[in-house]
């Protein structure tokens, strides 16, 4: 189900008829994407679930330019990633967090790590330190600058590589499963700070395994073995649990809540997926007893 | 001690932030002074001049406010090395013809013969190697890691013109002291597990296959990580749009000033000194001192 | 019932003496019966691995007691080859410390390290790549490299429980698994814990798989048992949970905050259809 709202303005991302392989050893390729069209518009806010192998990190590294497509094109913001003129452009929109802490930062100064992606850009020195100071800033790691990366905690390094990303001021973030190796307390870091720069107007794409971080997202498209299976808000992709089980993946806990409850209680809402919604939910309903 | 116990000091240097003039020069004038005058040093061979040699690197520790028992640790760990280095210049130094060119024995046993000027080029060698372990520690005291990539960095960014990949050789080095902590630990990381599936690494047993093969729990995972971790990083890298050194801007602009000028001078003049310097008529009064 | 594992009043300080010194445990009480799964919970920082690592002798306690089936760690006297035979230890991301080129070589390690005869090492190598869901038949002679993550790290704990160890102790066993990667891993936990006069100590920051899985748990913070009891005693008290930076299960978040908009619910649920009983109760 192709998501419409944003398709009035100009897509930040298209892409058409995408296939991947990989080279393999043996000569044989491994084909990771068979046919895929997406278009991602400006300050969207995307979930991108699939199991393992499915093809979502190939996905996400087609839309940076860091692997190009087999055939089929990709555009960001009218640029085709295959033309080597637009690279660094296309770098600078399209910006990338990894899932290991450890092996994201450059520098063995916060700050000069911060500094790597707008000097790659070749900007001036003064525009160089204002997009420092906003990074560092926004990731809240201003008192950490002088520190070692290497002394930082897992959630800290992760919000480094974000301040990194960020400093070059992209229209697009990528998250490659940016939290799945994290504590709680980094997972919450990380995810407070992304959620204050989609506010801010920051289309993201969120490669998750877990679903109740895809259940915050505006739109969820799903990938399984390299197409896309599904493709919808939250509410109309998690509400389709076959669909889903057969496709090796599960509903958000809160979603299965909602359905045993439905079961048993016939007016109970079948589309809750956070917790905050599941909460909402039972109050409205419970009547007497409720402040 | 745990067994494990000595990895996490594998990081670089002692470094001690004492905030003295020494700390406060370029990064730069700090390398090269250690350079230019660990060169005179290890090209001098008499004992007067290494001597004076020797008294230059402590007063220059001073300088630094290096406590002089630190200083001293880096010495201590080298006695079994020197020990053996001495014993065999003692073995293999030229006696007899020293003998015929006029040098005093001191003793003899059998066809052995130990002549003065034997002794007195292993008490020159002895000042030496003192003299460039003191050196090196204090570089490690005055500049920490960072300070080093900014000195090689800024040392070879001038031949960046001339098309000599400046910039890639600073980030070679930048990243291998970055990594090294991470290896460290993780080396200590697979000791462990290694250990806790009975691995006895204490003892050097058995034929050089067989404590080759021993090291293999260690080498061979320690490898593919640190193989993964640079493929990871060079993605990160890659995404943020590194290109090499060309049209690339800098944060840390380094600006040399009259302190560092006038330190780089007076370093240079040392050295020059120490190369100088022509001290055989004393060594030759020693000799007859002995005779 | 004779305790597999004792620990009274650990206290460990690393770098103990040097300027850089970090105190890791303050005090540490802990006691493992045969039969049972323990987890360990506590934030990053709170001593869980320090901890973990007294248990097969990795560490020696500066102070305090560890005791593991009748051996005390403290005395030098103790060969702690034979204590490691006892118990053994996972690490986090263990994958990443396979080294040999087949499968079966690697899970032969341990065994082998220990001078164990050829037929015991064959036999032993079979049992574990089974209990592991590996059959022998088929994963043998695979190269280790070529392998996914989660089939390295069952290769992994299968070179640990060749050794035939009694407790198991195991730091994050599910992290960075897909989902059904994780079933199938706690489940072959679970089926080799059954088995007599073992246990299984569970560290994680992951309330939600200790939950599923431990008996009892402890909490960990600064180096300290902050709390110790069920799951379902210490769920009880999500207060605590977040005060210490744990996450709390989503459905005890959920009922904690019915219960202080007013309505009339028990907060000490751990699973959804516990969950689903009590909301049943307030939305009739």
């Amino acid at each position: 189900m192709p998501h419409l709202a944003g398709a009035a303005k100009q897509p930040l991302i298209r892409v058409e008829g995408v296939h991947f392989a990989y080279p393999s050893a043996g000569g044989l390729a491994v084909p990771a994407l068979r046919g895929v069209d997406l278009t991602i518009a400006p300050g969207e806010y995307i979930a991108l679930i699939g199991p393992n192998g499915s093809g979502k990190s190939t996905l996400a590294r087609l839309l940076n330019g860091l692997l190009l497509p087999t055939s089929g094109r990709i555009w960001v913001k009218g640029m085709d990633t295959a033309d080597p003129r637009f690279r660094q452009a296309i770098r600078r929109t399209v910006g990338m967090v990894f899932q290991n802490p450890e092996s994201q930062f450059v520098a063995t100064v916060v700050e000069e790590d911060v500094a790597f992606g707008p000097e790659n850009l070749g900007l001036p020195e003064e525009e160089l330190r204002a997009r420092v100071e906003w990074a560092l800033q926004v990731t809240g790691l201003s008192s950490l600058r002088y520190r070692s990366p290497a002394h930082l905690s897992g959630g800290q390094k992760q919000r480094l590589a974000l301040a990194g990303v960020l400093a070059m001021r992209p229209e697009v973030l990528i998250l490659d499963e940016a939290t799945s190796m994290l504590d709680p307390a980094g997972r919450h870091e990380v995810r407070r700070i992304v959620a204050q720069l989609h506010r801010a107007g920051l289309a993201i794409l969120s490669i998750t395994q877990a679903m109740e971080e895809a259940a915050e997202a505006e739109r969820v498209v799903v990938l399984y073995e390299g197409r896309i299976a599904l493709d919808g808000s939250p509410s109309e992709v998690f509400t389709d649990v076959g669909r889903l089980q057969s496709l090796g993946l599960d509903v958000p806990p809160m979603a299965h809540l909602a359905r045993m409850l439905g079961a048993r209680v016939p007016s109970f809402p079948p589309v809750v997926l956070t917790p905050a919604q599941m909460v909402a939910a039972v109050r409205e309903r419970a009547g007497g007893g409720c402040r | 001690m745990s067994e494990f116990g000595a990895w996490h000091i594998l990081t670089l240097g002692h470094y001690l932030p004492m905030g003295s003039p020494l700390h406060r020069l370029d990064p730069r004038v700090r390398l090269l002074s250690v350079l230019v005058l660990g060169g005179a040093l290890m090209v001098r061979g008499q004992l007067a001049v290494l001597f004076l040699g020797l008294l230059l690197v402590l007063l220059l520790l001073a300088l630094a406010r290096v406590p002089l028992g630190h200083a001293l640790r880096g010495v201590r760990a080298l006695v079994p090395l020197l020990g053996v280095v001495l014993l065999l210049q003692l073995l293999f130094y030229p006696h007899r013809r020293a003998l015929v060119a006029g040098s005093p024995a001191l003793w003899q046993a059998g066809r052995f013969v130990v002549s003065a000027a034997g002794v007195v080029a292993l008490v020159a060698l002895c000042l030496r190697m003192v003299a460039l372990v003191l050196l090196l520690t204090l570089l490690t005291s005055i500049a920490d890691a960072t300070d080093l990539v900014h000195a090689v960095e800024g040392l070879l960014r001038p031949l960046q013109g001339i098309g000599f990949p400046a910039h890639e050789l600073a980030l070679v080095f930048v990243i291998a002291l970055r990594f090294l902590p991470l290896l460290a630990r993780e080396m200590e990381r697979l000791m462990k597990a290694q250990a806790a599936r009975g691995a006895d690494f204490g003892h050097g047993r058995g034929y050089i296959v067989q404590r080759v093969r021993r090291t293999f729990p260690l080498l061979v995972p320690l490898f593919v990580l640190a193989l993964r971790r640079a493929e990871e990083l060079a993605v990160a890298m890659e995404a943020r749009g590194y290109a090499g050194g060309k049209g690339r801007s800098y944060l840390v602009r380094l600006r040399m000033r009259h302190a560092d000028w006038l330190a780089l001078a007076a370093a240079v003049a040392l050295a020059v000194l120490l190369l100088w310097l022509d001290l055989g008529s004393l060594e030759q009064a020693l000799f007859r001192s002995l005779g | 019932m004779k305790p597999l594992i004792e620990v009274h009043s650990l206290h460990y300080t690393y770098l103990r003496g040097t300027p850089l010194e970090t105190v890791a445990l303050r005090g540490v009480d802990l006691v493992v019966y045969p039969g049972e799964v323990v987890g360990l919970v506590g934030p990053t920082g709170s001593g869980k691995s320090t901890l973990l690592q007294h248990l097969n002798g990795l560490l020696r306690p500066q102070a305090g007691r560890v005791v593991v089936d009748g051996m005390d760690l403290g005395d030098s006297r103790t060969d702690l080859r034979a204590v490691r035979r006892k118990v053994g230890l996972l690490f986090q991301s263990p994958e990443d410390q396979l080294f040999e080129r087949y499968v079966a070589d690697d899970v032969a390690y341990g065994p082998l390290q220990y001078g164990l005869p050829p037929e015991e090492v064959r036999a032993r190598v079979r049992r574990a790549m089974l209990a592991v869901g590996l059959p022998p038949e088929a994963y043998a002679d695979r190269p280790t490299f070529a392998l996914s993550g989660g089939e390295r790290r069952r290769v992994a704990l299968a070179g640990v429980l060749a050794l035939d160890p009694q407790v198991l102790v195991l730091d994050e066993p599910l992290a960075g698994l897909d989902p059904a990667g994780r079933r199938l891993l706690a489940s072959l936990l679970e089926e080799w814990c059954a088995q007599e006069g073992r246990a299984i100590v569970w560290a994680s920051h992951s309330m939600d798989e200790v939950a599923r899985s431990a008996d009892r748990m402890y909490l960990l913070a600064e180096g300290r048992v902050i709390r110790e009891g069920t799951p379902r005693e210490i769920f009880g008290d999500a207060e605590l949970l977040l005060e210490h930076g744990l996450d709390v299960p989503a459905v005890t978040w959920v009922l904690r905050e019915l219960a202080r908009a007013g309505l009339p619910v028990r907060t000490d649920v751990l699973t959804l259809e516990e969950a689903c009983d009590v909301l049943e109760g307030v939305l009739r």
